[in-house]
């Protein structure tokens, strides 16, 4: 179970993800991680000098990683491969669909960085289609993190349950939301804000603005349930049909294209109820290319911040 | 002991007889590794029709994946599944897709068919059982026309880097691709000499010559080092009628084809009696 953390921390991303793959491969001897020249990056670089044959950094060749990493789970191991998110997802959809999902191989690929995270790196870097095209490939386990401690439980549920794995995450730091001991339930969304009048469906980072706006909303009387998607594949279509006719508007919120993207997946649930009257309105990227910024300043370009979420909702309340 | 070169004959007379069964294959590719495979399956690799995935066994990665009808011959003469099951190729509900499948094909290793995967896959294969400290060997064969895909180089970098020398790489030098010849359509590469840049200890062999790729492994094996044989082969190869075709990459099987087919499959078939005759 999980409970929501209450002292007001944050750490890196990246720092839990070199905390939890140590553990790991000090634990698990088929554990090993791989890179393409982006190691020291990650946050783990340090490993690849503690453990020179199980932190395999490829170089600047990613479509090499997917297909070679395949290659090593099917002797037994348990690769986790990590670089900017576009090089992980778009650069080598083919590689994750024939060597790893067709092929049943297991990978836990992380993706770091998605969206307006890409920052200084600008539109070439920037990623908000991984979604669409990563979860339309069956056999295929996909989440967006929201704070650290659901990072390092996503990380360690590969080891338990071996598959292809992807998740994106930023990798500075993000608010704690959840104590440290909480454990999660793939699958199972998390309502992390009791409210009746509406609402939010956040995802990954998108989580913490959305609970920002909520907290507006508060002080105008209106009163927003919040819930941190948490995992897009599979996805807790429970609790979204809980929430249809039960709140007059869902509002879902990602950092990634309305095309593809969490929203779409709550619209296709809608869709399926005949007559109701609970209305969807989605917050994302809206059918263009990232650019360069700081990520205030790109989420206010792209209208992701907890005020353009709290105006959408004022109007279309 | 039937001699390699007979095996060789079997798995072109059963990829033949699949492939009329079938009507349509690729026939091309499929036959320019023949001897390639009866050489590994029939003297050097380490394997168990029994126990298809023992711990101890060598592997086999078909990077060409379009070859998959004689590496299922091959596999169904070593008694990895029945003889009969050839004739299901393609078929509706078969275990034999045109393209090596890991979940369906019993001994089928790697699922290969995107091309350039496979070469990778293979690095990936061989980096994990040395790791794990296994002695056994990762045999793989990349076509030339393959190699046009960038992924083949990064895999060549990886194994060379990682000095994977239980690695044996086969390029199938048979100088076509679909569209026509490597020459003309992207580039012939001079293998020898690239993969000897590359690092790769290469040398080059008639790849319709059982004992000289025999003895091209031995010597790759005992090198110690990333080895790499270049196969010189023909598109279609062991069939003067095929081997002369414009393009047998992909064909039907029907009017001078299939009567070249049936012609093939009745000449192997007395080959082979007169060989168990003793003749």
């Amino acid at each position: 179970m999980w409970q929501l953390e209450t002292q007001k921390q944050a750490s890196e991303m990246r720092a839990m993800y070199a905390q939890v793959l140590e553990e790991l491969l000090e634990e698990n001897e088929k554990v090993v991680m791989l890179d393409a020249d982006l190691a020291s990056s990650s946050g783990a670089g340090h490993l690849f000098h503690q453990y020179p044959d199980r932190c395999i950094d490829v170089g600047i060749s990613e479509a090499n990683m997917i297909s070679a990493g395949a290659g090593m789970s099917f002797t037994g191991l348990l690769p986790y491969a990590h670089t900017f998110a576009p090089f992980i997802s778009r650069r080598v959809l083919d590689q994750i669909y024939m060597s790893l999902a067709y092929a049943k191989g297991s990978m836990h690929i992380c993706a770091s960085d998605p969206g307006f995270w890409a920052q200084y790196n600008g539109g070439t870097h920037s990623t908000f289609e991984d979604l669409a095209q990563i979860k339309s490939m069956p056999n295929i386990k996909v989440s967006a993190p929201s704070d650290p401690i659901t990072y390092a439980w996503v990380l360690r549920e590969y080891v338990q349950n071996p598959g292809v794995y992807y998740t994106r995450v930023p990798r500075k730091k993000q608010k704690h939301l959840y104590t440290e001991n909480s454990q999660f339930e793939w699958g199972k969304a998390n309502i992390v804000r009791e409210g009746k009048d509406l609402v939010i469906f956040a995802l990954g980072s998108m989580v913490h603005d959305a609970l920002e706006a909520a907290d507006i909303l508060a002080e105008d009387g209106i009163d927003a349930c919040v819930v941190d998607f948490l995992f897009v594949k599979p996805y807790d279509q429970n609790l979204v049909f809980d929430c249809i006719d039960k709140y007059p508007l869902i509002v879902s919120v990602e950092n990634h294209q309305k095309v593809g993207g969490m929203g779409d997946l709550i619209a296709s649930d809608i869709a399926s109820i005949p007559q109701t009257k609970t209305r969807l309105v989605k917050i994302g990227m809206d059918n263009r290319f990232g650019e360069v910024g700081d990520v205030e300043y790109l989420k206010k370009t792209y209208g992701l911040t907890a005020d353009d979420i709290v105006k959408t909702i004022k109007n279309n309340l | 002991m039937m001699r390699t070169e007979d095996f060789a004959k079997q798995i072109r007379l059963e990829t033949s007889k699949t492939l009329l069964d079938t009507g349509f294959g690729h026939l091309g590719g499929a036959f320019s590794i023949v001897e390639t495979l009866a050489v590994l399956y029939h003297e050097k690799m380490r394997y168990d029709v029994k126990n298809p995935r023992w711990d101890e066994r060598d592997w086999f990665v078909l990077s060409k994946g379009h070859a998959g009808p004689s590496y299922y011959a091959t596999l169904a003469l070593k008694g990895f599944f029945p003889l009969a099951e050839l004739k299901t190729l393609n078929q509706n509900n078969t275990n034999l897709p045109s393209h090596p499948d890991r979940n369906k094909t019993v001994g089928v290793d790697i699922t290969t068919g995107s091309l350039g995967q496979g070469i990778s896959e293979a690095v990936g294969v061989a980096y994990g059982l040395k790791y794990q400290e296994k002695n056994a060997y990762v045999y793989c064969i990349v076509g030339d026309g393959e190699c046009n895909e960038g992924q083949v180089w990064e895999a060549f970098q990886f194994a060379v880097n990682k000095n994977l020398d239980n690695l044996i790489l086969f390029i199938d030098n048979n100088k076509e691709q679909v569209d026509g010849f490597t020459k003309d359509i992207s580039f012939a590469f001079d293998f020898e000499k690239i993969l000897s840049a590359f690092g790769f200890m290469v040398q080059t062999v008639d790849g319709q010559n059982c004992q000289a790729i025999s003895s091209a492994v031995d010597k790759a094996k005992a090198s110690g080092k990333v080895s790499a044989i270049v196969l010189d082969t023909v598109k279609g190869q062991g069939d003067a009628y095929f081997e002369n075709l414009d393009s047998c990459h992909h064909i039907n099987f029907d009017g001078e084809n299939q009567k070249a087919l049936e012609n093939l499959i009745e000449k192997l078939e007395t080959e082979l009696e007169d060989t168990l005759c003793g003749n």
